[in-house]
């Protein structure tokens, strides 16, 4: 069974078949991150059988007594689908935090993972992060996803600290696991390099904002 | 703690400060539930700073333990959302599952908690009953009122159990449990005194978004 819960990011790795660039370290220090105000609101993105609403707001959900960082972020993901010939469904929903980072000109976008459902303490230091590249244009929002293969290669030229693990050849459909271990200073200085900059892919998601 | 996965169910007892009232049966059964196309859609409500908005379609995912879904089975996601001078804030998002059925002129709906099996007789935790209205573009939502309900359990006119709150509880609601099998239920409620039960004000006010 599909998990309910879908991570946004982790659906989106799913969406576009690429596998998730998984990093030990965030771009930047959640507890100095600020919100970022412009992706406030409801978007929507379209595809040929399904339109997925994406809510994003600053992160309310606290735990008694602990709040979370004042630039923590949430989103909440709600998937309808609408093939043809079947009655319209909610295939998936998910909710997750995020925070964002400016380096240089250029806005990216730390979401924790796994999904922290339950909320507990130690899920705010989460093991792993995924990034991503955004853009808000007014009421257009585009996502750029970490491409996994750039990053593969940046790793084992030592561009860049983490590890590579490929496929067994012949096996289809099989994805390198891809994990960097750089910290945030080192992400920092990769992302600013020509290899760091196309280390996204070339398409982006693209979202229209529905309600602020 | 405000927990991630707060249901609509909550929500609507949040707001209308009123207890949930819990069913041992649906007002229908599942098996033979259709679903109804104009709750589809996403829907929006605005309260002061709250904004909920309240995702409807057919159910896409199997439930818990069974191999596909059920074709009168709907669900729900509720996203909540609130604005204050700092900002816009996500309170949380909650899902379940429900079927509609119609009697009279009146349409109702069973929820019940999301990854629960299908629903069998005696074998779930408890469906929540509402009555709604879709007029347009426009959804109402009426809640069960809990002390009317208690006051009908305990003069015997429908089956359940009251338990009554502690002396120094805050709110004084009643707990109230229905155990009345779908047919005295639905019976029931197309009564006048069933009806009233639900109140003349809808608990939620929601209207189109998309």
């Amino acid at each position: 069974m599909r998990n309910l819960l879908t991570l946004l990011a982790g659906a989106l790795c799913v969406t576009t078949l690429t596998s998730c660039v998984e990093s030990k370290h965030p771009l930047s220090d959640p507890a100095a991150a600020k919100q970022d105000a412009s992706l406030y609101g409801v978007w929507v993105s379209k595809d040929a059988s399904s339109i997925t609403y994406t809510h994003i707001g600053a992160d309310g959900i606290t735990e008694e007594g602990k709040g979370s960082p004042p630039g923590m972020m949430r989103f909440a993901n709600v998937n309808h689908q609408e093939a043809k010939g079947k009655p319209p469904s909610l295939e998936s929903a998910g909710s997750g935090r995020f925070f964002v980072t400016q380096i240089g000109a250029e806005r990216y976008a730390n979401f924790y993972f796994p999904l922290d459902i339950d909320r507990k303490e130690e899920q705010l230091h989460a093991p792993a992060f995924m990034f991503a590249r955004y853009q808000v244009e007014e009421d257009t929002l585009k996502i750029w996803l970490m491409d996994p293969d750039p990053i593969a290669k940046a790793i084992e030229k030592k561009l860049l600290p983490g590890t590579v693990e490929r496929p067994a050849p012949g096996k289809a459909f099989a994805l390198p696991k891809v994990t960097a271990t750089a910290n945030s200073e080192e992400w920092t200085a990769f992302l600013q390099t020509e290899a760091g900059k196309k280390s996204f892919l070339e398409e982006p998601l693209t979202y229209r904002r529905l309600r602020k | 703690m405000r927990r991630i996965a707060c249901s609509l169910v909550c929500v609507f007892c949040l707001a209308t400060l009123t207890s949930c009232v819990g069913s041992d049966q649906p007002i229908s059964d599942v098996n033979t539930a259709e679903q109804d196309a104009k709750l589809v859609g996403v829907w929006v409500q605005v309260e002061e700073s709250e904004t909920n908005y309240l995702h409807i379609a057919g159910e896409g995912i199997a439930a818990k333990g069974a191999k596909k879904p059920t074709p009168g089975m709907m669900r729900y996601v509720l996203v909540e959302q609130l604005a204050s001078d700092e900002g816009v804030t996500i309170g949380g998002a909650g899902s379940g599952n429900f079927f509609v059925c119609k009697l009279g002129d009146n349409h109702y709906a069973s929820l019940y908690p999301m990854d629960q099996p299908p629903p069998e007789p005696g074998d779930v935790p408890g469906f929540w009953l509402m009555k709604y209205k879709v007029d347009r573009d426009t959804l109402k939502i009426w809640m069960l009122g809990t002390r009317e309900l208690a006051k009908v359990v305990e003069s015997g006119a429908l089956a359940g159990t009251v338990s009554k709150p502690a002396p120094l509880q805050f709110f004084h609601i009643p707990q109230v449990r229905l155990t009345a099998t779908s047919e005295e239920l639905a019976a029931f409620f197309k009564t006048q005194a069933g009806d009233k039960l639900f109140g003349a004000e809808p608990a939620m006010d929601y209207r189109r978004l998309r």
